[in-house]
């Protein structure tokens, strides 16, 4: 067993014994989707009321909504009748030794030397691990609380902080907002729930890895952090999931509130099972994220590094209505094989002096579809809004295809709006070029792709950063010459 | 240093080169000149070690080894190094960073110690005040917004730092002005040692004015024609292809 | 078309033709010699071709109309002091320098003592007679590659007396630039004038020319400058064109240039426009084989009620071709600019790079820019980008100079002069720098 693996299989056992949730064998509710399920769920979370009400409205609005067609991306419909919505983690792991394990997703962890929990934990990285839909461990709580930061699994939080809750979710992403967040709203299982009092600064880096585990099981995170008056922290998001063969919905919602003067960083590094070359299996990454810079001079700042995932729909956006409020948007989405990504940002700018930066750096590479859509929206009364757009894609060898979607509304003859866009080819003539001065094949490629993303993994912390390289270089094996 | 013997090239089936033959001894440069399609690109491409190229006959010997044999990588540790027509861009790399992995892949690969950052930061700005290159260029982009001019200049410089055995340079002339012309020809001549020898791939003549060649050999139809000294170049200019082209339709044999 | 417009312009072409036969009534028999058949060739064309509307989908936001109202006379060569001309040269500049006034060549303020004896510069209607040079100038003025002359193009032909051919063998390397310096003079009689430089550069030839026009509107007539070049580079030639485009405020301005490019030749335009109170710029380039390269380096500044219409196009046909453009300009007042950009990469144009850019700051609320770069790309492997920019002066720099003690007009046009110093940096010649500056910052200063 490599080493990062037994670390992940350690650390899954690990939780165990930590282990709050009393009843650990399966709990799968039946499949499909009805307001039965709904209600089941709600109450083996023994919800409060207005959560309740919350999801059913949800559920009711979802019926009427049509599946969006419009993004670029290809896939067979799907059944929601077939989907098992709510799953806890099983007693036993799903490994019992390294032969269950896929070699080749082996093969990726060894590779990528993934500095997994127990190197986070002596780098002093939170993590709050989530198994499937229940969120079985979290550590540091306790240093956190000593400065009054709630940093926990969303069921907990409505269970200690339901006055939270009540006013927050749902304020960013409303449950109308689109079909994948009604859905959402009315079945998500679990989550991370982040709080950080007004004028604090959150000490370390805030993390989860999230891990889909059981067969057939849709995946609907909840994740809510709020940051009041001068606060700031750092959140990172890490994914990494077993094979499968049948595809796997993933349908997630993010809210981020920033107040006045708050500073929230969220980082994603996504690398979920992509299916195999033939574009067999995979994930259905059907995310919603948005951030609310509600106050004046706040400022949220998404940064993602997209490698997985069968077919990637996701434009982490924001709001901008504070005075002076800054928005930032930094995307590395590489699709390979027969993957699809149709992703990118919105910034709407409501206030005065808003900010907002796009840099987006598409690679596409074997038969992927990789496309940036992007909305740069100037309010009214958004005096003197800035935005700057950068958008570049990269194709490696001759069957994939790269698109560009981006759309500029400006209702306000202040505005300053500047977009740039490039395509370019890595091809054999850099790689030959490379390597005519001596570079090693590996170190050509590892060489164009992190210098093309520079940009963006400046904008990562530094684990993070070497992690999202070393994906990059794996993703893109064997994808040139 | 370098003898190539009857060596034959397909590209997709088509024959491009038909049996070539060159002998190149240590400290000579020789011009390889002939109009469009004649194949000198394919052979500054060859002796690369581009992949597209089929090598259907003949040998190469590069210091006793056999040339053929080594990959890209391989040839350019070996000390063969080709200035391309087209420089590629390479966005967000920085000259400085690529020249430092350049010349560490290459001093690994000869046995040499990797250079600290700063010996190889006053190695870099050494060569380029030498080449007079402004040290702001080592801070941008690989060749990216770089002009034709500038481009090749940057090639020079890559060459005074690697230190090659033979030097291919591939139509470097080629859309120049003067004063870039002679800018790359100073570097080329301040680089000219016994041990080093270059071929100089040209359309023009003018380019001679400032390399002086041993030899020159005129290529056509895949085949060394003539060769001759300088004076052939001249010859060229003054004549055109043509009085070549008949040469050989009538069977006149080369020199 | 309306029927207003329509019968405006027949009236416009009725004009043009009662000019053109009265002056080849004075040729005295010579009607029948190259030029003059020539023209009579352009006048028909002309006739034939309606002037550009704003229906044309190109000419949307510059009205022909008002380009082609007055009641325009050719000019005659007028009485100019040597200090005037002097005034109107660049500073310094070490070149050969060909004067004309009122579009007339004035040979007593032209200075072209000591060419090189291979450059041919010789008047269009010379070079004609010439059997060496009549083809090549013929394949120029008739070469339509994928774009059609427009009507500005044949009036050109039928009435440019004083157009130049320049021709230079090849590896010749033409020493100094050559300087085309046209100024215009009008009262109370509208005048037209239509410069034309037609250019061969063969293998390995090099040459940077400047065109550069300059005039007054003393009354109330203005004067219209109408130019057609023809720009040939043969392989692995090289030309720099400079153009300084500093007419009157009240007067009109058109100018077509057209290059062809061969294998590995370079053209660059650095081109400059302050003046005019309507100027349309067309600049093509067309490709005609691999590895070229093409840069594009423009600015202007608007002021007033001008209106500044740049429309260009590279047509990448070719694999490995390069081409730079990049545009910057200002308007302030009720001022108008326009850029309209076209690069259009073919499918066989493989390996092609082209970048694109244009940037422009708005310095009042009555001000306008549209601005409009076009990418059509129909290869793969090509590198190509474009950008636009549109934007006003940062106040928190006009602050920041302001608190070091500058003035606030000073601040200003400290910033508005840094942000057009990026284009003319990527001139050569240093002395057109300087001039083009000085010619700015008497536009900021209000003398226009």
């Amino acid at each position: 067993m490599s080493d990062s693996m037994q670390t992940l299989e350690a650390h899954t056992r690990s939780d165990y014994k930590y282990g709050f949730t009393s009843d650990i064998d399966t709990e799968t509710l039946p499949k499909g989707l009805n307001e039965d399920i709904v209600r089941a769920i709600s109450a083996k979370k023994g919800e409060p009321e207005f959560l309740l009400e919350w999801r059913l409205k949800a559920f009711k609005y979802w019926q009427e909504l049509v599946e969006p067609t419009w993004p670029n991306v290809d896939y067979p419909p799907i059944d929601y009748q077939d989907i098992i919505y709510y799953a806890a983690p099983k007693k036993k792991p799903k490994y019992e030794s390294l032969d269950e394990v896929d070699p080749e997703l082996l093969d990726t962890f060894n590779k990528l030397g993934i500095p997994l929990d127990e190197q986070k934990v002596l780098a002093g990285v939170a993590v709050d691990a989530v198994i499937d839909s229940v969120s079985v461990k979290t550590t540091f709580k306790e240093k956190l609380s000593e400065l009054g930061i709630i940093f926990c699994s969303f069921s907990e939080a409505v269970k200690d902080h339901p006055e939270l809750i009540k006013k927050y979710l749902g304020t960013v992403v409303p449950i109308q907002d689109n079909f994948f967040a009604a859905l959402n709203s009315a079945v998500f299982s679990d989550g991370s729930f982040v709080y950080i009092p007004k004028g604090v600064r959150c000490p370390m880096e805030l993390s989860t890895y999230f891990r889909i585990n059981a067969a057939n099981t849709g995946q609907f995170e909840r994740t809510l952090i709020v940051a009041e008056e001068g606060s700031y922290v750092s959140y990172l998001e890490g994914c990494t999931a077993p094979m499968r063969d049948e595809n796997q919905l993933h349908a997630a919602v993010v809210e981020i509130i920033a107040l006045d003067d708050a500073e929230v960083k969220y980082s994603t590094v996504q690398n979920w099972y992509p299916g195999d070359k033939d574009g067999k299996g995979g994930i259905y990454n059907f995310v919603t994220k948005r951030g609310l810079c509600a106050g004046k001079n706040s400022k949220i700042s998404w940064t993602q590094v997209e490698t997985g995932s069968a077919i990637t729909w996701k434009y982490p956006s924001c709001v901008l209505k504070g005075d002076n409020s800054v928005g930032e948007f930094y995307s590395v989405a590489v699709t390979n094989n027969k993957q699809q990504a149709d992703t990118g940002t919105k910034m709407i700018h409501l206030g005065k002096n808003t900010r907002s930066t796009i840099v987006s750096k598409g690679i596409s590479a074997g038969y992927s579809h990789n496309s940036y859509r992007g909305l740069v929206k100037i309010g009214k009364k958004a005096e003197n809004a800035h935005n700057f757009s950068v958008c570049d894609s990269l194709l490696m060898g001759d069957k994939c295809g790269a698109h560009t979607f981006p759309y500029l509304e400006v209702d306000n003859n202040t505005a300053k709006v500047e977009h740039e866009a490039t395509t370019s080819k890595i091809g054999e003539d850099q790689l030959f070029y490379c390597m005519q001065r001596g570079l090693s094949e590996e170190d050509a490629i590892n060489m164009i792709v992190n210098g093309y993303c520079k940009e963006v993994f400046n904008e990562l912390p530094m684990e993070f950063a070497v992690e999202a390289q070393k994906l990059l270089a794996i993703t893109l094996e064997g994808s040139v010459g | 240093m370098l003898s190539i013997k009857d060596l034959k090239v397909d590209i997709e089936d088509k024959a491009i080169l038909q049996g070539i033959s060159l002998d190149i001894k240590p400290g000579e440069v020789h011009a390889i000149m002939g109009p469009n399609g004649s194949g000198k690109s394919t052979l500054a491409n060859v002796l690369s070690g581009r992949e597209e190229y089929e090598v259907t006959g003949g040998d190469v010997s590069f210091l006793g080894e056999d040339l053929l044999e080594l990959e890209v990588d391989e040839r350019a540790q070996a000390g063969i190094f080709m200035a391309f027509q087209y420089p590629v861009e390479i966005p967000g790399v920085t000259t400085a960073t690529f020249l430092k992995s350049a010349v560490n892949a290459v001093r690994e690969a000869r046995g040499l110690e990797e250079l600290k950052p700063v010996e190889m930061l006053r190695l870099i700005r050494q060569k380029a005040d030498m080449l007079g290159i402004d040290h702001k260029f080592l801070q941008r982009s690989l060749n990216e917004g770089f002009s034709g001019g500038e481009k090749k200049r940057n090639e020079m410089l890559q060459m005074a730092l690697l230190e090659p055995k033979l030097a291919i340079l591939d139509e470097t002339d080629s859309g120049l002005d003067i004063d870039a012309l002679k800018i790359v020809s100073d570097a080329v001549n301040q680089l000219r040692q016994a041990d080093r020898s270059f071929i100089v791939v040209t359309h023009y003549q003018r380019l001679l004015n400032y390399i002086v060649p041993d030899y020159v050999h005129v290529l056509y139809n895949g085949r060394i024609v003539k060769s001759g000294d300088k004076n052939l170049a001249l010859e060229l200019e003054e004549k055109g292809y043509d009085w070549i082209k008949e040469e050989v339709a009538a069977g006149i044999p080369s020199l | 078309m309306s029927t207003a417009l329509l019968e405006q312009q027949s009236e416009t072409v009725m004009h043009f033709q009662q000019l053109f036969q009265e002056r080849e009534q004075k040729l005295n028999g010579q009607a029948n010699a190259p030029l003059p058949r020539l023209q009579r060739l352009a006048m028909d064309r002309l006739a034939e071709t309606p002037f550009p509307t704003r229906r044309n989908e190109d000419w949307k936001y510059t009205a022909t109309t008002r380009i082609l109202a007055p009641a325009y006379t050719a000019g005659t060569e007028a009485e100019l002091a040597a200090e005037q001309v002097k005034a109107a040269n660049i500073v310094c500049l070490d070149a050969y320098v060909l004067v004309f006034v009122n579009g007339v060549f004035s040979a007593k303020h032209s200075q072209v003592y000591g060419m090189p004896p291979e450059l041919t510069l010789w008047p269009v209607k010379d070079a004609l007679k010439d059997d060496r040079f009549r083809p090549i100038i013929e394949a120029q003025l008739f070469h339509e590659e994928n774009q059609v002359h427009n009507a500005f193009e044949h009036l050109n032909m039928a009435f440019a007396e004083h157009g130049h051919f320049i021709h230079v063998p090849k590896n010749v390397v033409v020493d100094k630039p050559i300087h085309f310096l046209y100024i215009s003079e009008t009262e109370d009689q509208a005048i037209f004038t239509h410069p034309q430089i037609i250019i061969s550069l063969e293998r390995s030839a090099e040459l940077t020319i400047i065109e550069h026009f300059t005039g007054t509107v003393k009354g109330d007539a203005p004067y219209f400058t109408n130019v057609a070049n023809r720009f040939h580079v043969a392989e692995n030639a090289n030309l720099k064109h400079y153009r300084i485009q500093d007419e009157s405020v009240k007067a009109f301005h058109v100018n077509n240039t057209r290059v062809r490019q061969d294998r590995v030749s370079t053209y660059s335009g650095y081109l400059v426009d302050l003046g005019s109170r309507i100027v349309r710029n067309n600049l093509g380039a067309v490709l005609l084989d691999e590895s070229t390269n093409t840069n594009f380096y423009g600015m202007y500044f608007g002021r007033g009620e001008q209106h500044i219409d740049n429309q260009t196009f590279i047509d990448h046909a070719f694999p490995h071709c390069e081409s730079n453009e990049l545009y910057k300009g200002i308007v302030n007042d009720k001022a108008s600019a326009v850029f309209n950009g076209k690069v259009l990469v073919r499918q066989d144009a493989q390996k092609t790079n082209a970048y694109q850019q244009n940037s422009s700051l708005v310095l009042s609320p009555k001000a306008v820019v549209d601005s409009k770069p076009q990418l059509e790309i129909f290869a793969d492997d090509v590198k190509c980008s474009h950008g636009a920019t549109i934007g006003q002066l940062d106040e928190n720099s006009v602050f920041y100079l302001r608190s070091r003690g500058l003035s606030d007009e000073q601040a200003r046009a400290l910033l508005q002069h840094a942000f057009l110093k990026e284009v003319l940096d990527f001139m050569p010649e240093e002395k057109v720098i300087n001039a083009s500056e000085e010619l700015i910052t008497k536009k900021f200063q209000g003398e226009f």
